[in-house]
């Protein structure tokens, strides 16, 4: 599975937005860590019929379909917040928001 | 206390913790200055927050660990690889108590801060009153009540030392009952010192004495050196006591009924040694040990001088028992090379 992002960038991300707003972004970001992980458990799964392998591989296609999707979301995301891609800081104007009641 | 390397986020934090009312917050922003902050504060709980791009910040939660083992941990953690990282590292060191994951979007954070709070508010309570418990109890008071099997007793050998104010109603004649009252506490309090400095413990007070138990290793030789000791110090304070010591098998349970509610049940030490010891105390004069020749014999103290009593009738005890007495003076107690 391509990825755009890697783990420590998106990790960066969520540590960042720990409670800004709705922490819309770090959500994106734990759907993509979702994705990776169910993407994998997939390609480890035991294939001990040709049906199986079907199945693993349904859910792979579209697993894989999902995260390119969330990747999309989340670049289109950080370019409109304004986030820094190649730091992935985030921008002085949004730590300046104040953050949601938790 | 928050441990938060991002000012950023650590700002938030904060925020979030005072609108909670969690005003009294020690804020650390690097795991290097925790030692020297630890050193002057008792964090009941650590919230740790971890940073994906700083993963030797870890050690903060072994420093805690270390320093202040009761305080619990809390780790909010990005999901992914990072929360993989922690609990793996957390499974193997035990370090961290709870991992909540990142953003934190729902109460869960403050729902475990909050019961971690009560929890250890209640575990401080619950410590305190066993403090204040144990000290009205005599020690093993407390595992015989917890214990299933109190009913029975623990026999085992134990040398028992009484002590006893002689000369304590014509004393209290002569001055007013408070003073005597706080005389008697500062003296009991005095020996019981003694006898805990001597790994003995006070079963209870008697009146105007105590009556205390020693059953470890050399049992007869540190109880009739903290016997002299006692019987030393109170040369020359107002209230001398006498001190009986005699070794044997002791019965040490909960007395009393434990049917009803509302009764009371006393923890003790009973058995023919007791009532020896006892009569032995009664024997003794003003400053001075009275024992068996058996607790001589093996206690084999170099000084002071023992001296013979002989065979003596105790009533209770159908044959005498051979006894000797110690008056120890103002100078140290020795023991036989």
């Amino acid at each position: 599975m391509k990825e755009r992002f890697n783990a420590s960038q998106i990790s960066k991300v969520i540590d960042q937005a720990l409670v800004y707003q709705c922490a819309c972004p770090a959500q994106v970001c734990r759907a993509i860590f979702e994705l990776r992980e169910l993407y994998e458990y997939q390609m480890n799964c035991a294939n001990d019929s040709a049906n199986d392998q079907q199945v693993h591989n349904t859910i792979a296609l579209s697993t894989e379909k999902a995260h390119e999707l969330m990747e999309d979301c989340l670049s289109r995301v950080l370019e409109i917040e304004g986030w820094d891609t190649t730091t992935f800081n985030m921008p002085e104007t949004l730590k300046k928001k104040p953050a949601k009641e938790l | 206390m928050l441990v938060d390397s991002d000012a950023y986020t650590r700002s938030v934090l904060l925020e979030a913790l005072a609108r909670r009312g969690y005003e009294d917050v020690n804020v650390v922003s690097s795991a290097l200055e925790l030692p020297a902050r630890l050193v002057a504060t008792q964090p009941d709980i650590m919230i740790f927050n971890y940073q994906s791009d700083k993963p030797d910040s870890l050690s903060a939660c072994t420093t805690v660990k270390l320093m202040r083992p009761q305080a619990a941990i809390i780790a909010i953690v990005s999901p992914g690889p990072a929360l993989k990282e922690v609990r793996a590292w957390s499974q193997q060191t035990q370090c961290i108590d709870v991992v909540i994951e990142k953003p934190l979007s729902d109460e869960r954070f403050f729902m475990t801060l909050r019961d971690l709070l009560q929890v250890k508010m209640s575990l401080r309570e619950l410590q305190s009153k066993t403090q204040r418990l144990s000290d009205l109890v005599p020690e093993g008071a407390l595992s015989a009540a917890e214990s299933s099997v109190d009913a029975e007793g623990e026999l085992f050998e134990a040398v028992v030392l009484f002590t006893d104010v002689r000369g304590s109603s014509q004393l209290i004649q002569r001055m007013p009952p408070r003073s005597f009252f706080k005389l008697l506490n500062q003296s009991l309090s005095a020996q019981s010192g003694q006898i805990r400095q001597h790994q003995g413990s006070v079963i209870k007070y008697t009146g105007d004495g105590l009556m205390a138990i020693f059953r470890d290793t050399g049992k007869s030789y540190v109880a009739l050196r903290c016997a002299l000791e006692l019987a030393r110090d109170s040369n020359n304070q107002e209230l001398p006591v006498g001190v009986g010591l005699a070794k044997g098998l002791v019965l040490a349970g909960l007395i009393g009924d434990s049917t009803k509610a509302g009764q009371r049940r006393q923890y003790d030490v009973i058995g023919a040694t007791v009532h020896l010891a006892a009569r032995l105390c009664g024997m003794a004069n003003p400053g001075e040990v009275i024992t068996t020749e058996s607790i001589n014999a093996v206690a084999k103290l170099d000084s002071p001088a023992p001296r013979s009593i002989g065979n003596v009738a105790i009533r209770g005890f159908n044959r005498g028992i051979d006894c000797i007495a110690f008056k120890p003076s103002n100078e140290s107690t020795g023991v036989h090379e």
